[in-house]
């Protein structure tokens, strides 16, 4: 007979079960056969001085009394205190106990490991990591919080990012999408077939809801992109959170015979999306356009390899719109993917918050700039920023990386609208860390948002000389970046606000680079 | 290779025996169909090097038309002349110049590998065609569109018998996308609205799992 502690400590014993999972979902269990490598990792930190570690129990019915009904929290304390006995722990202090949690946290050395390892009454063990929120890191270590309370943080800006959606509704992105478009493709009879994402089923949208993020695996990306530039909430925001979005969706679903169904966008849907943003260059002040997509190899600038790409992003640029994208994940040391290695791209690396170039960047002599997109310290996890449904989930790689840089750019145009895009490149180079990537020696500047800002206004922006190549076997490495500025200079807050817009919305006066050199400096 | 254009130009007056080379080359203002692959080349690589056969005195003319290079080979009416396609359009149309000729090579009109393996798959290929466009600046916003237009329309309309799929148009882009089967892609890359066709592959987004 089933008897009332076992319903009622059954249920909450598995809800605490899978609570406890959960919690431990992205991490790797010790005690299982995949864990060997990680459980290797950490005896020997423990060995060296003590690891932290989360405890999951095994069930014991017979840990429970016999007859009538049992409070959970008294069931997992009676878990809780026969392990620790039969470890011979009793009188061990720094332990963590949880009350609704078949679970306990503690530091270890490496015989307590080995103890806990072989326990029958031990279901798992896990590495106590730091979760912390990255963006919430990664947007002060690039300067970007430093500039926002400067009062440079994108307002009056725009950023087009062109990805897989936006959620519009998303808290950390509410208000902030002012224009949407989908361009994607159907292709019934095409090898893989094609299906269209679009919300209305058709291949090319314009309006209100266009850009919802598509329903598919990976359609988060865009959502999570676009916080990165853009997000703006209690705890912690993007990099620009003054600045707006235009939102673009050009991703379509291949059919995969062999792969399956996976996400990608036609380079044709992807230059549409291009034309579309660029139309819209005189209905709103983009100051970049955010590509954290992209395919291929290419050891050189590819602009006759990718010549589509060539016209539009010379117009984008003529136009004051940086076209920032990300370098790609195939841990290449020597070449980029299309379209980050056309030489008119700013092609975006991804760095750790320790300021190492993560192992899967890739990283060429044209590399332009890096910035954050994983962060190791939480275990080689990924920035934490925005996912449909008002979530926030953490995502590694350059495309999370190049956001960071599409933000900067806004934040530094809302400094000095006049700026042009190559006034801005400099100043980013120029005051940004140089990072060395130990794989093949070439030093990158790590963007400095504040660093930035302080160099464009005191007329710093101006494109460098040359200077001496750094080692780079087996290729020359490009120009090292010049060192960083120790002590930005305070950043002075914009003399002026650029105008908002009014709805509805009116053509904003343009001032092309090169119009008012007065602009420089005028602070 | 200026210097063996000039040298091979004046090889093939001075030889009589060769002259018959000369006669091979096509008259650029009797042939349409090469003098449209002429204008295709100069529209999608640049300058060409070609040799004008009329009256001497028109160096002075080319000269203030723009032309960077007018070489007079003496002892014959002829110009060695360096031209963009706008001298090019000028040098067909005058009556100061009895033949034309193309100097420097053809440009190559290559194909990535493995497309037109895949344009005989069942569903085609999608590519992605760079258009032989005389582009006005980048100012000129309408004249762009409509120099683009113009050209892609009867594009378009020569490629209809192959029944291009998914076509996608661009306004200020010299470029049309669409699906073609191998027959259709032969027809583009024949065409000399056409200075180049690629494969308009896929991007992935490139957040890691």
């Amino acid at each position: 007979m089933m008897q009332g502690w076992v319903l009622r400590g059954a249920l909450a014993l598995a809800m605490a079960a899978v609570s406890a999972t959960a919690m431990a979902a992205d991490m790797v269990n010790l005690k299982s056969a995949g864990g060997a490598s990680a459980a290797g990792l950490l005896a020997a930190k423990a060995a060296k001085g003590g690891a932290r570690v989360i405890v999951t129990l095994a069930a014991e019915p017979e840990a429970a009394p016999k007859g009538g009904a049992m409070p959970l929290e008294d069931y997992i304390d009676s878990l809780q205190t026969r392990t620790l006995q039969s470890l011979g722990w009793v009188n061990f202090n720094d332990i963590v106990r949880y009350e609704f949690s078949p679970a306990m946290a503690m530091a270890v050395d490496g015989p307590r490991l080995q103890q806990l390892m072989s326990s029958n009454r031990v279901a798992g063990v896990y590495e106590d990591r730091m979760n912390t929120l990255f963006l919430a890191d990664s947007v002060p270590a690039v300067g970007g919080a430093a500039a926002r309370a400067a009062g440079i943080g994108g307002k009056g800006m725009t950023v087009a990012v062109i990805d897989s959606g936006v959620d519009s509704a998303h808290p950390f992105l509410k208000g902030k999408v002012v224009a949407e478009a989908c361009f994607s493709t159907a292709a019934d009879k095409a090898v893989p077939k094609m299906v269209a994402t679009c919300p209305g089923g058709s291949g090319r949208e314009i309006g209100p809801g266009a850009a919802r993020p598509c329903l598919a695996e990976s359609c988060a990306h865009g959502t999570h992109v676009a916080g990165i530039v853009a997000g703006k909430g209690p705890d912690f925001t993007g990099v620009a959170p003054e600045a707006e979005i235009i939102a673009a969706q050009v991703f379509s679903i291949y059919e995969d015979p062999v792969a399956g169904k996976v996400l990608g966008s036609a380079t044709s849907d992807l230059l549409r999306a291009l034309e579309w943003v660029y139309s819209l260059r005189d209905t709103h002040r983009i100051a970049a356009v955010n590509l954290s997509l992209g395919g291929g190899q290419f050891r050189h600038p590819c602009d006759a390899e990718s010549q589509p790409y060539v016209p539009i992003f010379k117009l984008l640029r003529e136009a004051g719109i940086a076209v920032v994208v990300a370098a790609g994940n195939e841990s290449f040391t020597d070449s980029l993917a299309a379209p980050a290695c056309l030489s008119s791209a700013i092609s975006v690396g991804a760095s750790d918050r320790d300021d190492a170039v993560a192992s899967f960047s890739n990283s060429a002599n044209f590399l332009s700039l890096l910035a954050p997109g994983i962060d190791r310290a939480a275990g080689g996890r990924g920035i934490n920023s925005s996912v449909p449904g008002g979530r926030f989930e953490r995502m590694p790689g350059t495309s999370m990386a190049a956001p960071h840089v599409a933000g900067a750019f806004a934040a530094l145009r809302s400094a000095m609208p006049t700026a042009s895009v190559e006034q801005m490149l400099a100043a980013l180079k120029g005051s940004g860390k140089p990072v060395r990537d130990p794989r093949n020696g070439i030093s990158v500047p790590r963007i400095q948002v504040d660093g930035a800002a302080s160099r464009l206004v005191s007329g710093g922006g101006h494109a460098a000389p040359p200077r001496p190549a750094e080692p780079a076997p087996p290729r020359p490495a490009e120009p090292a970046p010049p060192p960083p500025q120790a002590d930005p200079a305070p950043v002075p807050p914009p003399q002026a606000e650029p105008p908002r817009r009014d709805v509805p919305r009116k053509p904003v006066p343009r001032q092309r680079p090169g119009d008012d050199d007065d602009g420089i400096g005028r602070w | 290779m200026r210097r063996i254009l000039l040298v091979l130009a004046a090889a093939l007056l001075a030889a009589p025996s060769q002259a018959g080379e000369l006669a091979t080359l096509p008259d650029l203002k009797a042939d349409a169909g090469a003098a449209a692959a002429v204008e295709r080349d100069l529209l999608c690589h640049g300058p060409a090097t070609l040799l004008v056969k009329g009256n001497p005195m028109l160096g002075g003319d080319l000269v203030r038309r723009g032309a960077s290079r007018v070489e007079r080979l003496s002892g014959a009416p002829l110009l060695v002349v360096e031209a963009e396609s706008a001298l090019y359009a000028h040098l067909r149309a005058s009556r100061q110049v009895a033949a034309l000729h193309r100097l420097s090579p053809a440009a190559p009109r290559g194909v990535p590998d493995g497309l037109r393996a895949k344009a005989e798959r069942p569903g085609g290929v999608a590519v992605i065609a760079t258009l032989a466009v005389a582009l006005p600046a980048e100012t000129d916003e309408p004249a762009r569109r409509a120099a683009i237009a113009a050209v892609r329309g009867p594009l378009l309309a020569a490629l209809a018998p192959h029944a291009p799929g998914n076509v996608k148009t661009f306004d200020v882009s010299p470029l049309v996308a669409m699906t073609v089967d191998a027959r259709g892609l032969d027809a583009l890359i024949a065409s000399t609205a056409v200075c180049a066709v690629g494969e308009d592959a896929v991007n992935r987004p490139l957040g890691l799992p």
